[in-house]
C-alpha cells in the first residue's frame, strides 16, 4: 500500500488539475421545445422578481401554449455569463442586455436584428445600432443624479452643490463640522467618474474618419480623473475603504446613514427608501454638479431586449418582447423599479410613466437628468470589454491610491483603448 | 471464446468505459486548451469557431508582459504561504484531536464545518467580517489592543492577501487535519511508548517519531494542497475581484480576466497551460521525492 502513494498522489493531482467550472445559468435555447428562456438583469431589487412572477403568469394565460422561464442574472457577472453562454451554445432566446454591450455581441452575429416600430429614446437606439441595423429594442433608461441627506445639509446651513466647487465647499463643511463621510467616492464605479470627463469639457472617445480614438489622455479628461481621485485622496470625503467600493457599497453606506451625498439612480433611491423607511423626508435629489465647463452630464444607461440568433422560438420571443413593451407594462415596471421608459409617447409627448416620475419632486431630477443632461458612451463593440475588464476602474484606483499620477494612468487607459479600437 | 481472448481483451473491454470518461473529462479539455494556446481567438471564435494560428506568440507574451510575470510570482508566493499555513494549522489541530479529552468528538465535528461551507459563501461572509467599518475582525483586533478602527483590508495588496489567506486556510485545514488525524491514529502505540521509555519529550516525539512516520502522508497532502492553492479562484473573486488595481490577481483570476473580460482566449489558454505545466512539474517532483524517501527505508 505504502509504495503506491506517490503514484496515487499523481493520479489525484491530475484529476484535480483542470478545475475550471463555468457558472452559467442553464438554458436550452437551441431546442424548439420547452419554455422560452429569458435572462433578466438583476439590479438588486426585490420588486423586480415580484414583477416578473406576475408578468409571466399573465403572459402565459394570455398566450395559451407559450411558456416562459425567466432567470435573473446579476449585472456584475452578466457579461461573463453571456460570453460563456455563447461559447457553449447555450444562449437564452431573449435577454435583457446592458446598452453598452449590445454592439459587441451583435458584431459577432450572436443577436438577431430587430424591427423597431414606435419611438424610442434616440441615444438608446444609437447604442443598439451596428452597421445600419438595430439589434436591440430599447426597454428602459436611467441616469444617475445627486442624492443627498437634506437634513444634514440643512442643519449645517449648506446649500445643495450645483458645481464642482460647491461640491468641494459642502463636502469640506460636512467633513470638518459633521465629522462624517461627505461623498461616495468609490474606486470601483466607472459610471461615477467617466461622466466627469464630459462635465470637464472632455470626450471619452471621438470618432475620426471612421476610427475611434480615446480621449482619456487629453487634459480635460486627466483633470477630471484627478479631481475625482482627490475627493478621496486629499479631501478624504469617503472612508479609506471606498478605494474598493462599488456603487452598491456606496448605496449601503448611504442607507446606513454614513454618507451625506452620493451619485445614484432613482433605482438606488427606491431601494434605499424601501429598506429604510425612516429616511423618508430626509433625502433630497438634484442634478449632478456642473464641472468647470458648465456641463452636468450623467451617463444615460439603459437596457435593450435582444433576441439571440439561433433561437428556434422566434415567434414566441417576439410575442414576449411585445408583451413586455406594452406601454402600460413598461410604465408599471419602470416606476416600480425606478427606471424611466425608453419608449416615447405616441403623440410625441412624454410617456405616462415619465410624466408620473416628473410629478414627484423627489424623482423629478432623475427625469430631467436623463432628458436634458445625459449622454451615452461611444457605441463601439469594444466598450463591453473595457467595462468587463475594469480598464477604467483599475486605473482610477491607482490614482486614488496615489500610486500613479492621473496623467500616467490615463495614458495607459488611452493606449489600451486605442489598441482595442484598431483591432 | 478461448482463454486467450479472455486474458488479452477482457481487461481492456472492462477498462473502456473508465478510459472514455477519463478521455472526455481530462484529455480532451486539456488537449483543446493546448491547441487554443497556439491560436489567436476572440469572441468570434466562440460564436463561429474562427481563430488563427500564431505560433508561440501567446507564450512569448507570458514572458514579456510585466503584469503576467508578476501574477506568476504572486501566485507562487501566495500559494506556498497558504500551503505552509494550512499544513501547520492542520497538523496542530490533528495533534490536538489525537489527545484524549472530553468533548473531543464534538470538536472534531466542529472543526470540519469550514470545509463544508461553499467557497463563494465563505468569501462573502469573510468579506463582511473584514469590512473596514462594520467588520467583526477590526472590532475584535481593536479590543485586543491595537487600534484597527477603519482599517481597510482591501486597499492594498498585503492586507488583502492576508484576509484572503485566512479564508483559504480556514477552509482547507479541516481536510488536512482529518487526514493527519487518521495518519496519527495509525502510528502503533508501541512505537510511541518505546520512544517515551527512551525519555523523548513531546517535541522530540513530534520531530523524531510522529513526523517521520507521517512523511508519506504529509507529502501527498502537500501535493494536493499545492494544487488547490495554486488555482485559487473563488475566494479572491468574491473578496477582492483581483483589485485594488489588479494587485491581488492570482493566475486563475488572470486566466478568467483574459478569457472572459478581455476575450483573449488564446493567451488565456497559454496562461492556463503554463499553470498546468508548473503544477505538473511540481507534482512529479514531489512524487520523486516521496519515492526516493521510500527507497531509503
Amino acid at each position: 500500500m505504502r509504495r503506491r502513494s506517490p503514484f496515487l498522489a499523481l493520479v489525484v493531482a491530475l484529476g484535480l488539475l483542470p478545475g475550471c467550472g463555468a457558472l452559467t445559468p442553464s438554458a436550452g435555447a437551441r431546442s424548439a421545445r420547452g419554455p422560452l428562456q429569458v435572462w433578466i438583469m438583476e439590479p438588486g431589487s426585490a420588486e423586480l422578481r415580484a414583477f416578473f412572477t406576475s408578468a409571466t403568469t399573465e403572459f402565459e394565460s394570455a398566450h395559451p401554449g407559450d411558456r416562459v422561464s425567466v432567470q435573473f442574472v446579476p449585472w456584475a457577472s452578466a457579461h461573463d455569463q453571456f460570453v460563456t453562454a455563447i461559447g457553449g451554445g447555450q444562449t437564452p432566446d431573449v435577454a435583457e442586455m446592458g446598452s453598452t454591450w449590445t454592439p459587441e455581441f451583435a458584431d459577432i452575429g450572436a443577436l438577431e436584428p430587430v424591427d423597431l416600430t414606435g419611438r424610442y429614446v434616440p441615444s438608446l437606439v444609437d447604442a443598439a445600432t451596428l452597421g445600419g441595423k438595430v439589434y436591440g429594442v430599447p426597454w428602459y433608461a436611467g441616469a444617475r443624479a445627486l442624492i443627498y441627506r437634506a437634513d444634514f445639509l440643512r442643519s449645517l446651513g449648506l446649500a445643495v452643490p450645483a458645481t464642482w466647487n460647491d461640491l468641494l465647499t459642502v463636502g469640506r463643511a460636512v467633513r470638518d463640522r459633521a465629522r462624517m463621510p461627505a461623498f461616495g467616492v468609490a474606486g470601483d464605479a466607472e459610471h461615477y467618474v467617466l461622466p466627469m470627463v464630459w462635465q470637464n469639457g472632455g470626450e471619452i472617445a471621438v470618432r475620426k474618419d471612421g476610427v475611434w480614438r480615446s480621449g482619456m489622455s487629453t487634459p480635460p479628461a486627466v483633470a477630471a480623473v484627478q479631481f475625482y481621485a482627490d475627493l478621496f485622496r486629499t479631501e478624504h470625503f469617503a472612508p479609506a475603504g471606498a478605494l474598493s467600493w462599488n456603487a452598491r457599497d456606496v448605496r449601503q453606506a448611504f442607507a446606513a446613514g454614513d454618507l451625506a451625498m452620493m451619485i445614484g439612480g432613482a433605482w438606488d433611491l427606491k431601494a434605499i427608501l424601501a429598506a429604510h423607511p425612516e429616511l423618508a423626508g430626509k433625502v433630497g435629489t438634484a442634478l449632478l454638479p456642473a464641472g468647470p465647463a458648465g456641463d452636468r452630464s450623467s451617463f444615460a444607461g439603459g437596457s435593450h431586449l435582444v433576441v439571440f440568433s439561433g433561437t428556434k422560438k422566434e415567434a414566441v420571443a417576439h410575442r414576449y418582447i411585445d408583451f413586455l413593451l406594452d406601454p402600460a407594462r413598461v410604465a408599471a415596471f419602470t416606476s416600480r423599479i425606478g427606471f424611466l421608459p425608453a419608449t416615447l409617447g405616441s403623440a410625441g409627448g412624454v410617456d405616462p410613466a415619465t410624466a408620473e416620475a416628473e410629478s414627484d419632486p423627489l424623482y423629478r431630477p432623475f427625469a430631467t437628468q436623463l432628458d436634458d443632461h445625459s449622454r451615452t458612451y461611444p457605441p463601439t463593440r469594444e466598450w463591453g470589454g473595457f467595462e468587463a475588464d475594469g480598464l477604467f476602474t483599475a486605473a482610477v484606483q491607482q490614482v486614488m491610491a496615489g500610486r500613479q499620477s492621473a496623467d500616467q494612468a490615463m495614458k495607459g487607459v488611452a493606449k489600451a483603448m486605442d489598441e482595442a479600437f484598431s483591432g | 471464446m478461448g482463454s486467450r481472448f479472455d486474458r488479452r481483451v477482457l481487461p481492456w473491454l472492462l477498462l473502456t468505459p473508465a478510459l472514455l470518461v477519463v478521455f472526455g473529462l481530462v484529455v480532451y479539455p486539456v488537449g483543446r486548451t493546448v491547441w487554443l494556446s497556439f491560436r489567436s481567438a476572440g469572441l468570434p471564435y466562440l460564436a463561429s469557431g474562427q481563430s488563427r494560428f500564431v505560433g508561440l506568440d501567446n507564450y512569448r507574451r507570458l514572458l514579456t508582459d510585466a503584469h503576467l510575470r508578476e501574477v506568476f510570482v504572486t501566485t507562487a508566493v501566495f500559494g506556498f504561504a497558504c500551503v505552509a499555513a494550512t499544513m501547520a494549522v492542520g497538523l496542530a489541530v490533528a495533534l490536538l484531536l489525537n489527545q484524549p479529552f472530553r468533548g473531543r468528538g464534538l470538536l472534531g465535528v466542529l472543526v470540519l464545518l469550514p470545509w463544508a461551507v461553499p467557497r463563494v459563501a465563505a468569501g462573502v461572509v469573510w468579506r463582511w467580517m473584514f469590512d473596514d467599518r462594520y467588520g467583526l475582525v477590526n472590532w475584535a483586533l481593536s479590543h485586543l489592543g491595537h487600534d484597527f478602527t477603519g482599517f481597510s483590508w482591501f486597499n492594498a495588496r498585503l492586507p488583502a492577501f492576508i484576509a484572503v489567506g485566512v479564508v483559504v486556510v480556514w477552509q482547507s485545514f479541516p481536510f488536512i487535519a482529518l487526514s493527519l488525524l487518521a495518519g496519527l491514529q495509525s502510528i502503533p502505540p508501541e512505537v510511541r511508548e518505546a520512544a517515551r521509555m527512551d525519555g523523548a519529550g513531546p517535541l522530540q516525539m513530534l520531530r523524531h517519531v510522529t513526523l517521520p512516520m507521517l512523511r508519506p502522508l504529509l507529502l501527498t497532502l502537500i501535493v494536493v494542497s499545492t494544487i488547490w492553492d495554486f488555482k485559487i479562484f473563488d475566494q479572491v473573486y468574491v473578496m477582492t475581484g483581483g483589485g485594488p488595481y489588479r494587485s491581488t490577481e492570482l493566475a486563475a483570476i488572470t486566466v478568467w480576466r483574459e478569457a472572459f473580460a478581455r476575450l483573449h482566449l488564446g493567451s488565456a489558454a497559454a496562461l492556463a497551460v503554463a499553470l498546468f505545466a508548473v503544477l505538473l512539474a511540481m507534482t512529479i517532483g514531489y512524487g520523486r521525492l516521496a519515492r526516493d524517501e521510500m527507497a531509503l527505508r
